[in-house]
């Protein structure tokens, strides 16, 4: 078995058969307009053009047979997506073992969470941009937030594993422990994530992005808090301690992930969506011609990092960053990830100082 | 372990191969991320997809004769059992 640290080179030097998990936004269309939705979904979402159940069937059939171990169905939100427990039916039937659900809440009913709770091997991710109704409704609108707490009440009288998804900005960076208590109210794991320049979050990405001293502050906080899952949203703050976050110490698309829209585009993840980094259509080619033959996958995304992240001192511990980030911020990827917290004149030392990786010799991984 | 008994993969997991070997994944319901396990060695993924049909002494007692491992190749063979054995990924059928 490998150890953790060779396990990037694995999957860099040959890629995988397939995706470990896949992330399927299966429609725009979404009950909430929250002011940095990476997807640009609303109410008035223009559907047309988006997958039916059967050819979403068909796209399951074909995950499934690619020996996906996990999907992961986003929007907007899915719960309005028209014959959603269907598809989840058909997902379960085709063999699929794990499928992750990210929701806004406010449609999880006891019916709902019954459904779930019936299939079995659902996990939730319930959005929830703050520890006070105050915080969490100035961003996501109003009444959100004591939705998604009567969701988190009724879920409480079921066995469904969940997450309480906070997506880190400026202005609810302070609630942190307020939305980590909630978590622990409802039996919850929390999930933080970084704000990121996608959809309705590019136009207010400069604005409400974590300032640098929130970011450093943050570091800190995980590393007080083990219990809280990351992604790989935060591995551009690894280099600031002794030992990594949680999780991967690199980007995941196109490696180990890679989304589909809901017109059934592929792209290497949910914030890369621009045309040059769309991999193919699944209404024209079969999804594992696109994973594995795409020039968009096997490019950029799988080679090595380019410009100063790669020769940095710290890129064996933050992997260079966020591609996606970059590519909003500047439309190019050879830059430092713009959320990089590391002082210029160390990104720039050379490689005299020994990389601050622990040598984790476990060969089981969190996905965190 | 128990060599004299047959195995089976628990509930919440599944693997693949990959050019490298395989891949185990692992959710088990109770937390919120699934967990990954990469296996270097396409033998073993091999032997692993036998562990239901023969009992697991049997299974590497033949592998050792008839693919002549020697002492460090057995022990990493009976360590990589015993791992999976450990973490419940492998249970008795």
């Amino acid at each position: 078995m490998f150890p953790n640290k060779k396990i990037g080179g694995i999957i860099k030097s040959g890629g995988l058969s397939a995706p470990i998990t896949v992330t399927w936004e299966l429609t725009n269309r979404c009950n909430l307009r929250c002011r940095h939705c990476l997807s640009d979904s609303s109410p008035e979402a223009d559907i047309r053009g988006e997958l039916n159940l059967d050819e979403a069937k068909a796209v399951a059939g074909q995950l499934a047979a690619a020996g996906v171990f996990q999907v992961h169905f986003g929007g907007g939100e899915p719960f309005v997506y028209p014959g959603f427990f269907e598809l989840l039916h058909h997902c379960r039937t085709q063999g699929m073992g794990c499928i992750c659900i990210s929701t806004n809440g406010s449609l999880l009913d006891d019916r709902r969470i019954g459904e779930l709770e019936t299939l079995g091997g659902v996990y939730l991710q319930l959005s929830l941009d703050g520890g006070t109704e105050s915080g969490c409704d100035a961003i996501r609108g109003a009444g959100t937030f004591r939705k998604v707490i009567a969701a988190l009440e009724r879920l409480m009288a079921s066995s469904i594993v969940r997450t309480i998804n906070f997506v880190y900005c400026r202005s609810n960076a302070h609630e942190l422990d307020d939305v980590l208590q909630l978590a622990g109210k409802f039996d919850a794991t929390l999930r933080v994530t970084r704000l990121k320049p996608s959809g309705r979050g590019a136009a207010i990405y400069e604005t409400m992005r974590p300032t640098q001293d929130q970011l450093v502050r943050l570091h800190e906080w995980l590393g007080a808090h083990p219990g809280v899952l990351t992604g790989d949203t935060f591995f551009h703050l690894n280099p600031l301690g002794s030992t990594p976050l949680k999780g991967f110490q690199f980007c995941g698309a196109a490696k180990l992930t890679c989304l589909i829209t809901p017109g059934g585009d592929v792209y290497p993840c949910a914030f890369t969506q621009t045309e040059n980094f769309r991999a193919g259509n699944l209404r024209r080619e079969s999804f594992l011609a696109i994973w594995r033959e795409s020039g968009v996958f096997n490019g950029v995304f799988r080679a090595g990092t380019e410009g100063p992240c790669g020769s940095c001192v710290a890129h064996e511990t933050c992997g260079g960053g966020c591609p996606a980030v970059k590519y909003a911020v500047a439309g190019r990827l050879d830059i430092p990830d713009p959320d990089c917290v590391l002082p210029v004149h160390l990104r720039q030392a050379e490689r005299s100082r020994p990389p601050q990786i622990s040598d984790r010799s476990s060969q089981t991984l969190t996905m965190g | 372990m128990d060599p004299s008994r047959t195995y089976r993969l628990a509930a919440g997991f599944s693997w693949r191969r990959e050019s490298f070997g395989g891949i185990l994944f692992h959710f088990e319901g109770s937390k919120p991320d699934p967990r990954l396990t990469f296996v270097e060695s396409a033998f073993l993924i091999d032997l692993l997809e036998l562990t239901e049909q023969a009992p697991l002494g049997q299974i590497m007692a033949e592998a050792a004769v008839w693919f002549r491992l020697d002492e460090g190749q057995c022990g990493a063979m009976k360590d990589f059992f015993n791992t999976l054995i450990e973490r419940e990924a492998l249970v008795p059928q």
